[in-house]
């Protein structure tokens, strides 16, 4: 046989093979120590020179080609058979560790987002304050029932010290420091001297709106707010008022939303024009300048949007609730 | 506050269904609800006791919203009958305005009628007798307080407003004994205190089976001290709420007026004289409307006309642009009080959204807002979750923080100093579900100095593991933290053997320490101080052409000897080629001499100009192990 047929031999052999250990023996057949190819290389040694020369270099080639159609079927084989039993790709695929945003943290990075879209400024304020700041700058009279719809945690040895009950004592610092116009959103921590239940806490967030300039209307609030709404749920929520009073405020009114598909109305901020006593408090002249001020539960938004129905799960450090968003 | 629905129907006769008359008021006036076919429970808003806690208040209102007809009854107050001489004294003219007070003869005390018990039942009223359940109708329709005296149990046949003395007893129809002192308001006869004014009446001169004359009695009391000793003595009232919330004090002559007439007429009494000091009288409140104004701050488009037609149907007297407040609207002051009736009564739902006009400024979020959202998402992206907890703690956990004058429980009296008080208490719980708990929370702590409370934004950080070490995971984490967030130098310095103090640029910033061998960890970092000391940008260094070589070596290092020791005799030691060093072994054995723990360091090298040959770098790596063994006396494994 020569060398052309015994290619064309080992071509044929390896087309029909579809197993990985014939190949190997076939391997060996042709290439092993005894294989024929290494046999023809041997034989050169009884040849005469020029036909060594010749038949030596041909086989060598031959040689190292059979090694590669060789190596080229075994990769074939072995695709074939990952392919066959290898990965099961549906199996789940790895978990990716990563930890969890706190969902007031999440709910409050909304609406910061949301009303900076508004082009509402985003600043925080204190958590301990003044009772100046927290009541009396804010038109909330001492000794005065209204006084009550603040329930306080006072501080021990600092007779004039409270934790801020809401956070409008932000409008007040924030105007003696800024002229309108302006509009900004204050989010953070208040508290409440209550008992706690499912809807009720010690501590809690809100966040407070302001808007003054020259001519800021109840109409423009109803913009915003509507607004605010429609994103923060991405649906047609629809929007109501109704009269309310907080002393801090005139006219004030709540606003209640009634979210699509939903039958109730929920109360979910408190609003109004901001008071002329309020704006005199911080040295503003009321007939120069008007603006509204609204205030809303970021606790309260996260429970609707999630559906938590109990307010203190925020406050449990429990991880088993917070991995869930 | 509930009301008979019937009685509201006498009132107006085309009144809605209980329903839609809560829906109205609802949306024009207090929230307000349908209790069943009899009741409404209607949400007074504290500015509005004076005129609206009452059936002829709400009634007013109904009229101007619906415009059903409201046919108001008209007093008449009976012609006195029987001459009585008696006196009224006010001593505290400051806290009472105005007393009135009017003798009847010969009352017939008895069973209430059937309409009387009715409209106290659909309130949640028990019926007592025919007096007592008429002044308390009177005081729901009219909305001023009443009391009535048996006249012949009065000392002296005088009414006085004092103070109380200092230990003054006051014993109410219940039985309870309230002690006061000179802050208090009192009524009382010619020697004793008759009843706690504008809060509770006494048994002093109560009606009792036998009384046939009576003393009818009005009042107006200033409504914070009223307020007050109600707060001291812990007792709220119908009559307390009211005055509490400043009501004018010419309701007395609708309620008196009502009374007498009812009296007469359900009592069969004889009415009597009538003496009424009323010392300042109340002023009315004129306001200038002005329509532009009214529609640049409502929004509405609306003509003077409506708009003052509105002010008219709740009462209002309209002169031109000259508005005058009825005067049991003690709530009206200002403009902007006109600007709320007329759009409420106009309906919010008619005003529409309208986009404000606004110059365009780039809105702004503050530092410490950006610093805490960075913050959180790098720990998140660290595999931490975030927890938030109560700012309060129990006082034993500092006793230097600020306390509360009011805690809600023992537990949690005093405010937080730290965040690591309750990320510790998160980890023991969260154990119990999971094997490790890596978590964080940013929030203000408080501290005391001089004389005022200031709050720091603190962040904390924990790590728990049921088995592991966790202090050296918290340890990278918090260097690849500052490092993320900007801060370039920084070191932590050993504090205590099992705390590291973070500092930069001569700030403490935080610790990072541990607690049960380290399985459970802590960082709590100063975030206000780290602020400012961030540069945030971030540069680059050219990449090297060149090759790096490493090269491990283990150590047995002593006890005593600091990790801390050896990395920086290390740095001192190489040259700048020298461009790591980590840590990648770590482990004690009991074969090795007490203490000895073995270390295997591996060190990094790359020269910027040239590759560098083993050569070099093993000349470099003897020239550092003979340190190491000579200076520090480890051996080379």
């Amino acid at each position: 046989m020569n060398l052309k047929e015994l290619k064309e031999e080992v071509k044929q052999a390896l087309e029909d093979i579809s197993d990985p250990k014939y190949l190997e023996s076939l391997r060996i057949k042709y290439l092993g120590r005894k294989g024929e190819v290494t046999q023809i290389l041997r034989s050169l040694s009884k040849k005469s020179l020029a036909e060594r020369k010749k038949v030596g270099k041909e086989a060598n080639q031959l040689k190292q080609e059979l090694n590669h159609l060789f190596n080229k079927k075994l990769e074939e084989l072995k695709m074939a058979s990952d392919q066959q039993v290898g990965l099961d790709i549906t199996q789940p695929g790895a978990r990716v560790k990563i930890g969890h945003l706190h969902p007031l943290t999440q709910v409050e990075n909304q609406i910061r987002k949301i009303f900076q879209d508004l082009n509402f400024s985003v600043l925080e304020g204190p958590e301990v304050e003044s009772s100046h700041n927290n009541f009396d700058a804010l038109n909330i009279p001492a000794d005065h029932p209204a006084r009550d719809m603040w329930d306080t945690f006072w501080l021990k040895d600092f007779d004039n010290l409270l934790l801020r009950t809401h956070t409008s004592p932000m409008q007040v610092r924030y105007m003696r420091e800024n002229k309108p116009p302006f509009q900004i959103i204050v989010p953070g921590r208040v508290f409440r001297y209550e008992a706690t239940d499912a809807s009720h806490e010690i501590n809690f967030y809100q966040f407070e709106g302001l808007m003054v300039g020259d001519d800021v209307s109840l109409a423009n609030f109803k913009y915003i707010v509507g607004e605010f709404f429609k994103r923060f749920f991405n649906k047609e929520v629809k929007i109501r008022f109704r009269p309310s009073y907080f002393p801090f405020t005139e006219p004030s009114v709540e606003v209640d939303i009634q979210i699509p598909g939903k039958k109730d109305w929920l109360e979910v901020m408190g609003a109004g024009l901001v008071h002329p006593n309020v704006l005199k408090a911080v040295g503003y002249n009321p007939k120069h300048y008007q603006g509204f001020a609204f205030g809303g539960g970021v606790d309260r938004l996260a429970m609707l949007k999630y559906g938590i129905d109990d307010v203190r799960l925020f406050y449990s450090g429990d991880v088993r609730f917070v991995q869930q968003f | 506050m509930k009301f008979s629905y019937q009685v509201l129907k006498q009132l107006i006769p085309k009144i809605g269904k209980p329903a839609e008359v809560a829906e109205q008021l609802t949306m024009h006036l207090f929230e307000s609800e349908a209790v069943d076919s009899k009741t409404l429970d209607i949400e007074i808003l504290p500015n509005r006791y004076s005129d609206a806690a009452s059936y002829w208040g709400l009634a007013q209102e109904i009229q101007a919203i619906s415009g059903q007809q409201f046919n108001c009854p008209a007093i008449k107050a009976p012609k006195s009958a029987v001459n009585k001489s008696f006196e009224v004294l006010i001593k505290k003219p400051k806290l009472c305005r105005r007393m009135a007070a009017q003798y009847f003869a010969d009352v017939k005390i008895g069973p209430s009628p059937k309409w009387l018990k009715d409209a106290l039942e659909a309130v949640g009223q028990q019926s007592i007798n025919n007096l007592v359940d008429l002044t308390n109708y009177v005081t729901l329709e009219t909305g001023q307080p009443l009391h009535v005296f048996d006249f012949d149990k009065l000392e002296g046949g005088v009414l006085q407003v004092r103070s109380a003395k200092a230990g003054e007893k006051v014993t109410s129809l219940e039985n309870k004994t309230y002690e006061l002192n000179n802050e208090d308001l009192v009524l009382a006869d010619a020697k004793n205190a008759l009843d706690i004014a504008g809060i509770k009446g006494g048994q002093k001169a109560e009606i009792d089976g036998n009384t046939k004359n009576i003393l009818l009695t009005a009042g107006n009391f200033d409504g914070v001290s009223v307020y007050r000793t109600s707060r001291k003595i812990n007792l709220v009232t119908d009559a307390s709420a009211r005055f509490a919330h400043h009501i004018s004090p010419e309701l007395i002559d609708l309620g008196v007026g009502r009374a007498a007439e009812l009296i007469k007429e359900v009592c069969k009494a004889k009415v009597g004289t009538l003496i009424d000091v009323y010392n300042k009288k109340q002023k009315p409140v004129i306001l200038k409307f002005n329509i532009d104004k009214f529609n640049q701050l409502s929004g509405l488009h609306l003509k003077e006309d409506q708009a003052l037609a509105s002010l008219k149907r709740l009462g209002f007297f309209v002169e031109g642009q000259q508005v005058t407040s009825p005067m049991v609207r003690t709530d009206i002051e200002i403009f902007e009080d006109l600007v709320e009736e007329v759009t409420r009564l106009h309906g919010y739902d008619n005003l529409e959204a309208k986009a404000p006009h606004l110059v365009l400024r780039a809105s702004e979020h503050e530092d410490q807002i950006k610093l805490k959202e960075g913050v959180r998402n790098i720990l998140t992206g660290f595999n931490m979750d975030e927890v938030y907890n109560y700012s309060f703690v129990p006082e034993h956990f500092d006793e230097e923080a600020p306390q509360l004058k009011n805690p809600i429980s023992n537990q949690l009296n005093s405010l937080r100093s730290s965040l690591v008080f309750n990320l510790d208490k998160n980890i023991q719980d969260n154990l119990r579900f999971f094997n490790r708990v890596a978590i964080f929370e940013i929030g203000k702590t408080f501290y005391k100095e001089k004389k005022t409370i200031k709050e720091r934004l603190m962040l904390g950080m924990a790590i728990g593991d049921a088995k592991q070490v966790t202090f050296f995971e918290l340890k990278g984490l918090v260097s690849e933290l500052l490092s993320r967030l900007g801060l370039v130098d920084y070191f932590m310095k050993e504090e205590k053997p099992d705390r590291l103090r973070i500092e930069s640029e001569h700030h403490v910033l935080g610790y990072v320490y541990l607690q049960n061998k380290g399985q459970v960890s802590f960082a709590e970092l100063d975030l206000d101080s780290l602020l400012p000391l961030l540069q945030g940008e971030m540069s680059y260094t050219p990449l090297s052409k060149y090759p790096t070589i490493m090269r491990d070596v283990s150590l047995l290092v002593p006890q005593e000897i600091r990790f801390a020791t050896i990395l920086s005799l290390i740095q001192k030691t190489a040259s700048k080629n020298l461009q790591d060093v980590d840590l990648i072994d770590f482990y004690e054995d009991k074969k090795f001499s007490k203490g000895n723990r073995s270390l295997t360091l591996r060190l990094v090298f790359l020269a910027r100009n040239k590759t560098l040959t083993d050569k070099e770098v093993d000349r470099e790596m003897n020239k550092i192990n003979d340190i190491l063994v000579n200076e520090l006396g480890v051996d080379i494994r």
